[in-house]
């Protein structure tokens, strides 16, 4: 494929699927350096996934899979800071969130990120709506143990929600 | 507040603009990517093949302009041997990356597998390239047959028997950590599968 039609496609892919690309980059990474870094590593495995997608999934499912690959080996990468391809300044970030504003949006997001980093994506995908069966299929499980762990998930943002009044609604 | 509320919240979010990007920067981490390429498993086959593919055309061509050494032709011969052998395993190789699952561990395992190619590829280059270029070097210079200058004759082993210990370094500093890291978010996300039964 060409570059630039490469390039196009990466944007295009970033502008449709941002919010994708913002769950993931928010749930992965806490401060605002390891959002910069982890929203560049999510943009450089969508660009080298491109020549890959052949269409056999929809695109949202590819990206989401992409970009949870790249946030989960990102978080595990005890050199991250070194291996950042550019390292991008603070007066000129490559990712500027303008989400963060709800402070019960930022509580959530808060607990997502404490849990485990497999939980952390099936939390992801179920709160955007995807079937277990969806879900299993993303990450290569059982339907029933994706069933089971989303439960267990579940009990335990409910419990988080309950001991915590600051941010009853 | 309860999970169907805080459902509410989290799909409220995609209302609003979430972020904004800068196109430019976007462009130069992917230009800085696209010019790393030893770290592309393609470009280093790609390089490698075209490389001996060129030498067994110069070493063929030499002939022509220089005094005819018959054994020339067989260098050329045996230089386009390994390029087309090399093609070949990049074929099989490209081939083979097909096998793995549209899924997240899919992803995971496709991502080791291209790591250990790098790192067996990179082992398996100083035998299949350094050894007979090194070869081609002794025939030359024990049957007198190079007319090339002293400082050639000796840099080139130099630099032929130095390159392993390159990849070595590039395999350990590079990609012996990224694939550990790999192998355990693999072990990761299996174990996280399995504690589900229990």
């Amino acid at each position: 494929m060409a570059e630039t039609k490469r390039q196009a496609k990466l944007e295009q892919w970033i502008d449709e699927y941002r919010a994708i690309v913002y769950k993931v980059v928010r749930s992965y990474a806490r401060s605002h350096h390891d959002r910069q870094d982890l929203f560049q590593e999510v943009v450089t495995q969508l660009w080298k996934a491109i020549p890959r997608f052949e269409g056999r999934s929809k695109e949202s499912t590819f990206i989401y899979r992409v970009a949870l690959f790249a946030a989960m080996s990102w978080s595990r990468s005890e050199r991250r800071r070194e291996d950042v391809v550019e390292r991008v300044g603070e007066d000129n970030p490559l990712f500027i969130d303008q989400g963060s504003s709800d402070s019960r949006l930022n509580w959530l997001y808060e607990r997502i990120a404490e849990l485990e980093e497999v939980d952390r994506s099936l939390t992801l995908l179920m709160l955007d709506g995807f079937s277990y069966r969806e879900i299993a299929e993303m990450m290569g499980y059982s339907e029933s143990n994706v069933g089971v762990k989303l439960t267990r998930i579940r009990k335990k943002l409910t419990k988080l929600l309950s001991e915590d009044q600051d941010y009853e609604l | 507040m309860n999970f169907e509320e805080m459902q509410v919240i989290w799909d409220a979010q995609t209302k609003r603009s979430l972020f904004a990007f800068d196109r430019e920067g976007i462009r130069r981490v992917v230009d800085k990517q696209a010019s790393a390429i030893h770290f592309h498993l393609r470009s280093f086959e790609i390089v490698t093949i075209s490389s001996f593919f060129i030498l067994a055309l110069v070493v063929a061509s030499e002939p022509f302009f220089e005094k005819h050494e018959y054994f020339q032709y067989y260098e050329a011969a045996g230089f386009l041997i390994i390029s087309a052998l090399m093609f070949f395993r990049a074929r099989q190789r490209s081939k083979e990356e097909a096998r793995f699952a549209d899924t997240l561990i899919g992803e995971v395992d496709l991502a080791i597998w291209r790591l250990e190619s790098i790192i067996s590829r990179l082992k398996d280059y100083t035998w299949l390239a350094i050894a007979p270029l090194l070869l081609v070097w002794l025939v030359r210079v024990v049957f007198e047959l190079s007319s090339k200058p002293l400082w050639l004759q000796i840099g080139w082993p130099l630099f032929l028997l130095a390159t392993p210990f390159i990849f070595r370094t590039a395999v350990r500093g590079k990609h012996q950590p990224q694939l550990e890291n790999l192998l355990a978010l693999r072990k990761s996300l299996r174990e996280s599968e399995e504690n589900a039964k229990t």
